[in-house]
């Protein structure tokens, strides 16, 4: 395994630096697009990191295991995506509400 | 030869990034004294070269501990060593730039330093998996933004140009996707040697049961009693579980200081916000 390690190693790195980076962001984050993007870091770090120990260990399938952790990850996109888009129509109907 | 994932020299790389990230980050409100941005910048400069350096160490180090007829492609390997760089200097760039453009354009060229990384890796499904998340994120963030910046009004579920709109990407998505698991089955169904029912190559719900039958970390069976347990399988799966203890400790206690750091930042910006607030409301009361 320590051969593999080696090769695999920056990866390893780079998926860690990016599930940091993503969190800190996502807690720390002052706007939407920050938000955003920091989730989009985490997820590129969550599928690296499978990808790097699945190369750690080919007698694992990873890939089965690993495809649905993307998959809830987008249903959640969809349900946010959703859920605004009714906010917003919420929001925007309170406000004509408010005018009138 | 046996190097940990995670250890001390991680650790410390990991906390001196998260360091360098939150003093180059551009404070809200900006201060007004110039040589205190000035400072910051120099401190978190020398917190990210720092951090670097233990990376490229930690790289060096276990690359080059290894004799050179077992290292594997040194050229793939250079490669996905300066791929990887780039990427964590790009993905620092897209939570420290300034301009939301600049930070945008960082998280694109993390993205694509992560898309060369795994087809170096030779990972394909991987790669083929993450395009179609950018592809569906890119489209839901600028859905989420035109809905957003245009009135309710003009909003229309019936509207055919954003439905042909999203029909071609979610196609496209799950062709990306179906790509990435056709690739995967056929390069791991066909090695199949038994005709177990447990394993198969196509994403199944039982999943992580068959992964962790497959891992190892089972404690066998004596052969002679099968009412006994192996003494050398459940010695190696207690040094793999205690190993594996260990670096979940050592995330953890990384991911608590990141959470509370940054909880303690958020907890400041909000005691500023109640004067906002409240004028808010003053102009919504008006």
């Amino acid at each position: 395994m320590g051969v593999e390690l080696a090769t695999w190693r920056p990866l390893f790195e780079f998926s860690m630096i990016l599930m940091i980076l993503g969190l800190t962001g996502c807690l720390s984050g002052r706007d939407r697009i920050s938000w955003w993007l920091s989730q989009g870091l985490i997820l590129l770090g969550l599928i690296l990191g499978l990808a790097a120990t699945g190369a750690l260990h080919p007698r694992v399938d990873l890939f089965s295991l690993g495809m649905w952790i993307p998959l809830v990850a987008v249903l959640e996109l969809i349900v946010c995506v959703m859920s605004h888009g009714s906010i917003q129509k919420t929001h925007n109907a309170s406000d004509q509400t408010l005018n009138s | 030869m046996n190097e940990p994932l995670f250890d001390g020299l991680t650790a410390v790389s990991a906390f001196l990034a998260i360091s360098a990230v939150l003093t180059l980050r551009p404070a809200d409100p900006p201060p007004i004294n110039l040589d205190r941005i000035k400072q910051r910048q120099v401190i978190g400069l020398v917190l990210l070269v720092l951090s670097i350096g233990a990376l490229l160490y930690r790289w060096i180090d276990s690359v080059t501990a290894f004799p050179a007829e077992l290292r594997l492609s040194l050229v793939r390997q250079a490669l996905l060593t300066a791929v990887c760089g780039f990427g964590i200097a790009a993905a620092i760039l897209s939570v420290t730039a300034t301009t939301v453009a600049a930070r945008v354009k960082s998280f694109l060229a993390v993205a694509a330093c992560g898309v060369i990384a795994l087809v170096l890796a030779a990972a394909w499904e991987w790669a083929l998996l993450w395009i179609a998340l950018l592809a569906f994120g890119v489209w839901a963030v600028v859905r989420i933004s035109r809905r957003a910046a245009i009135a309710d009004d003009a909003v229309s579920d019936n509207d055919p140009r954003r439905e042909l709109g999203l029909i071609m990407f979610a196609a496209a998505s799950v062709l990306v996707v179906l790509l990435g698991t056709w690739q995967h089955v056929v390069k791991n169904e066909s090695q199949r040697q038994t005709r177990s029912t447990r394993y198969s190559a196509w994403p199944r719900a039982t999943a992580l049961a068959n992964a962790w039958e497959r891992s190892g970390w089972v404690v066998k069976a004596d052969e002679n009693d099968s009412k006994k347990l192996d003494l050398a399988s459940a010695e190696l799966v207690s040094v793999l579980a205690a190993r594996e203890q260990r670096i979940a400790c050592g995330l953890g206690a990384m991911l608590l200081v990141v959470a509370g750091v940054a909880w303690r930042q958020s907890s400041q910006s909000h005691s500023k916000e109640p004067m906002n607030d409240v004028s808010e409301a003053v102009c919504h009361g008006s």
